[in-house]
């Protein structure tokens, strides 16, 4: 095989993912930046947030997305009596050969995908349980680490209303999802689009595994080894320091954490885009996921009524 | 790097083309712009090598703007005509030294860009076409330019009545008649002549002449020089006005006939300026 062959297939890269949103459109109607933001997060290794009212498909978003790639997927209800060890496993005492021992039963977040549903309906302890395995891909139980299998993405929902009861998300572990993805409710003729498709016979959407595993790693790994200018760096970076520079705006800023995910989330777009290095637009786009849980809003933007999409756009400007 | 530094000298070497075109073209502009009011004033009449200097400023004219435009090409250029270059460039740049296989992609992707970018991209086929139909239109009047310039000679015989106007350039000049010929017309059988033109021609010269019909302004008092000589029917001159086939002695009585005279004064007069 000539070196240009993989070249040559890196250019039928832009085919695939087009192949991959058409393959979600069969399930997802509409929801298209959304889709990519997930993606996005995929590509990156990250873990991303997904905020929405009750009933735009995250689940299902979610569930067509590990059909689609060939991974295993599993989701947690998060409720306010949910343990951590619900979440990661614990150890169960087996019998072996006459022998009693401990073994380590592992929970659902020894998949590929696991959705956490409600996050902020879970206590901070069960909450922190996921921090782990969000940053270091694992799971420590007593003096065991236990490693997750790659790739593993969490992708938590979270519902803006019906605030009571819950546990919102601290800022630390708010900083260890890659993006925060917001979900509307669909335009009108998606509405009707949705109604016709799930109201009368219902036909399996024959959904085809496009990607697996390795094809996936592949991809993560071309992720990283996308080409980005000096210039675009440094206009990364330079979003992420006004954040913390507008206190008029922003009381406090994004992390330098916010600077490698913008840049790492920038290349994902580039290489879904089909691109061969990043531009500022892909950066520009990129910010709003990035950054609207990162930053907290000074008194003065809450007190005009801005929202932290309104301010990134402004530090954007 | 070497590849691409390769494909842009090959795009700059292209470009070159499409400059001397334009300079050429501009230079031709500059050329008949400068000649038609030169001619138009006579100047080009006043040296002989007057036209060798005005090919000489189009040249240098022509010369100094490809050096400009030439030295205007930057990659910027390439940039701002394709904007997708922009950031591709800009990264190929920074990433030099890595080495990886998204890298090598974008240098292959970037490569074929490069190719992608030919001349046409300079090349303004409007512009061009606008430049053409310029050309093509000073070139017509520079063809024009000696009815334009000057005639010959604006000769009133009358001040009033009819007129004949003869205002056709030189390349209208009828078979058989050579520069320095006398060429004639025979107004006098010709029905249409008072009120229509008629080619009087005189080598490549013209002739205007309004004619009184019945010649009541004509003082001939001062033509008495004329009035005094005699022709016969030997005289060429005497058939610019006679009709053809008319007598010996009419054509004598007609050549001797004042008005006669006075026109071939006036034909003189006209020659000699």
């Amino acid at each position: 095989m000539t070196e240009t062959s993989p070249l040559r297939n890196l250019d039928k890269l832009k085919h695939t993912f087009d192949k991959l949103f058409d393959e979600i459109g069969k399930v997802i109607v509409g929801q298209k930046s959304v889709v990519e933001h997930v993606l996005v997060a995929i590509l990156c290794e990250g873990n991303a947030l997904l905020e929405s009212y009750p009933g735009l498909g995250k689940t299902l978003l979610v569930s067509t997305i590990s059909k689609i790639l060939d991974l295993k997927f599993s989701r947690v209800q998060c409720t306010p009596d949910l343990m951590p060890s619900d979440i990661t496993g614990t150890y169960v005492i087996e019998e072996e050969d006459g022998k009693k021992k401990f073994k380590f039963q592992k929970g659902p977040v020894f998949t590929n995908i696991l959705l956490a549903d409600e996050i902020n309906r879970a206590t901070p302890k069960t909450q922190s349980a996921l921090l782990e395995a969000m940053q270091e891909k694992q799971v420590t139980m007593g003096t065991n680490t236990f490693k997750l299998e790659k790739p593993f993405f969490v992708l938590a929902t979270q519902n803006p209303i019906d605030q009571e009861g819950t546990y919102p998300l601290p800022e630390a572990q708010t900083d260890r999802f890659l993006l925060k993805i917001l979900l509307t409710y669909p335009e009108k003729d998606q509405e009707l689009e949705i109604v016709n498709r799930y109201t009368g016979i219902l036909r399996d959407p024959n959904i085809k595994v496009l990607l697996g595993k390795q094809s996936l790693v592949l991809l993560q790994n071309l992720t990283r080894q996308m080409p980005i200018s000096n210039e675009n760096k440094t206009y990364a970076v330079e979003i992420i320091n006004r954040t913390r520079k507008n206190k008029d705006l922003v009381e406090f800023g994004a992390s330098p954490r916010a600077s490698l995910g913008l840049i790492l989330a920038a290349k994902a777009r580039a290489l879904i885009d089909g691109r061969k290095c990043v531009t500022k637009e892909d950066i520009e786009e990129m910010a709003l996921p990035i950054l609207r849980h990162r930053i907290i809003l000074s008194f003065k933007a809450e007190r005009e009524g801005k929202s932290a999409d309104d301010v990134i756009k402004e530090l954007i400007k | 790097m070497k590849d691409i530094k390769r494909l842009f000298l090959e795009i700059k070497f292209e470009i070159l083309k499409i400059i001397m075109l334009n300079a050429v073209l501009r230079g031709s502009i500059f050329f008949l712009i400068l000649y038609l009011p030169a001619a138009f004033f006579g100047i080009m009449d006043m040296w002989k090598y007057s036209v060798y200097i005005l090919v000489v400023l189009a040249g240098m004219y022509s010369v100094i703007l490809a050096i400009r435009q030439y030295r205007q090409i930057r990659y910027k250029l390439l940039e701002e005509r394709e904007p997708e270059l922009q950031d591709i460039l800009t990264t190929a740049h920074d990433t030099m030294d890595e080495e990886n296989v998204m890298v090598r992609a974008m240098w292959r992707e970037l490569a074929m860009k490069v190719r992608k970018i030919r001349p046409v991209m300079f090349f303004e086929p409007g512009q061009i076409v606008k430049w053409v139909f310029v050309i093509f239109v000073l070139s017509v009047l520079t063809a024009m330019s000696p009815t334009l310039t000057y005639q010959l000679a604006k000769h009133n015989v009358t001040t009033d009545s009819f007129k004949l106007d003869i205002n056709l350039p030189d390349f209208f000049d009828g078979p058989g008649i050579n520069n320095g010929d006398i060429a004639a017309v025979d107004i006098f059988q010709d029905d249409s002549i008072f009120g229509d033109r008629s080619p009087i021609i005189l080598g490549d010269d013209e002739l205007t002449f309004e004619i009184d019909q019945d010649f009541s302004g004509i003082d001939f008092s001062s033509e008495d020089d004329l009035l005094n000589e005699n022709f016969d029917e030997n005289d060429d001159l005497t058939q610019i006005f006679i009709p053809k086939g008319t007598g010996f002695d009419a054509k004598k009585a007609a050549a001797n006939s004042k008005q006669q005279k006075i026109w071939i004064k006036n034909y003189f007069e006209a020659i000699d300026k």
